[in-house]
């Protein structure tokens, strides 16, 4: 599956689009990543707990979308957007959502 | 964090009695808490955030070369390399020292310098990490870079999370 968050891509077409497709997750950091987090707040630096529960929660999201692009029988996901929302606090949505397509590469039919 | 310290101030001094341990035990905990965290803050975080900044100059130094646009064209893309969507997020936590120079500064307005750093190292930091996951899959430029920053701290200590996308593609090299 082709996933950019462009219109276009270099080298292929676009030959059918499919709609609109989207994934979501909605996670909450667990009580131990909070207390050293809270630890960390008081030194500075980045918050690796954070971060990996970020990229997780946007793997999810993503691979809920690309699992509907593929039941529309799609081959690439275009214009490929994220958007958060806190939900309550310590619990956070990500969202992901794009334009799935059918694309060929030039010159092929 | 002024209004409470000076709080327990006039709490502490109201309360105040000689040979009164309990007042001192009560100070040393309102005073010396703070203070250490201050001191913590101040060396511990000062020093994290220099190192941070040196690795940010000389990861950003070895890839100034990578073209990276927000446009949502790209620039001149070899077709037979194809395109991918690269992610990155990053969450940094401010420390006790810069929220104490935020919370003076607040007072009298203007620039929140130890904040401004602290959103500036984020977002460079997430950039490159998305040059790195390009460089990865040997692609060589970025376009439709979109950067994303939310602050997730509770109360008055601040945590930035930043997610940054990007579509990497193959730029002919002359």
């Amino acid at each position: 599956m082709l996933v950019v968050n462009t219109e276009t891509v270099p080298g292929y077409r676009v030959v059918a689009v499919k709609g609109l497709v989207q994934g979501s997750t909605v996670r909450a950091k667990h009580l131990g990543r909070d207390i050293a987090a809270g630890f960390k707040n008081l030194v500075g630096g980045e918050l690796k707990g954070y971060t990996e529960l970020l990229t997780e929660a946007r793997r999810e999201a993503m691979t809920r979308m690309l699992a509907q692009a593929q039941e529309l029988g799609a081959n690439a996901v275009l214009n490929v957007r994220y958007s958060t929302s806190a939900i309550t606090t310590g619990a956070s949505e990500l969202f992901a959502y794009g334009t799935a397509a059918t694309v060929v590469q030039d010159g092929q039919a | 964090m002024i209004p409470v310290l000076t709080d327990t101030l006039v709490s502490a001094l109201l309360a105040a009695r000689p040979d009164d341990t309990v007042t001192v035990i009560e100070l040393l905990f309102n005073f010396g808490l703070p203070l250490v965290l201050f001191i913590l803050g101040w060396v511990v975080g000062g020093r994290r955030e220099r190192a941070h900044l040196r690795d940010l100059a000389r990861r950003e130094a070895l890839n100034s070369h990578i073209l990276r646009t927000d446009l949502r064209a790209y620039g001149p893309a070899d077709p037979s390399a194809g395109a991918m969507m690269v992610t990155a997020e990053v969450v940094i936590a401010s420390d006790y020292f810069k929220m104490f120079l935020a919370s003076l500064r607040k007072l009298i307005g203007g620039n929140l310098r130890s904040y401004e750093t602290l959103m500036e190292r984020a977002r460079r930091e997430a950039v490159l990490r998305l040059i790195e996951q390009a460089r990865g899959h040997q692609f060589n430029a970025l376009c439709c870079v979109r950067i994303e920053s939310s602050n997730i701290g509770k109360g008055v200590m601040p945590m930035v999370a930043v997610l940054a996308s990007a579509t990497a593609y193959r730029a002919p090299t002359t």
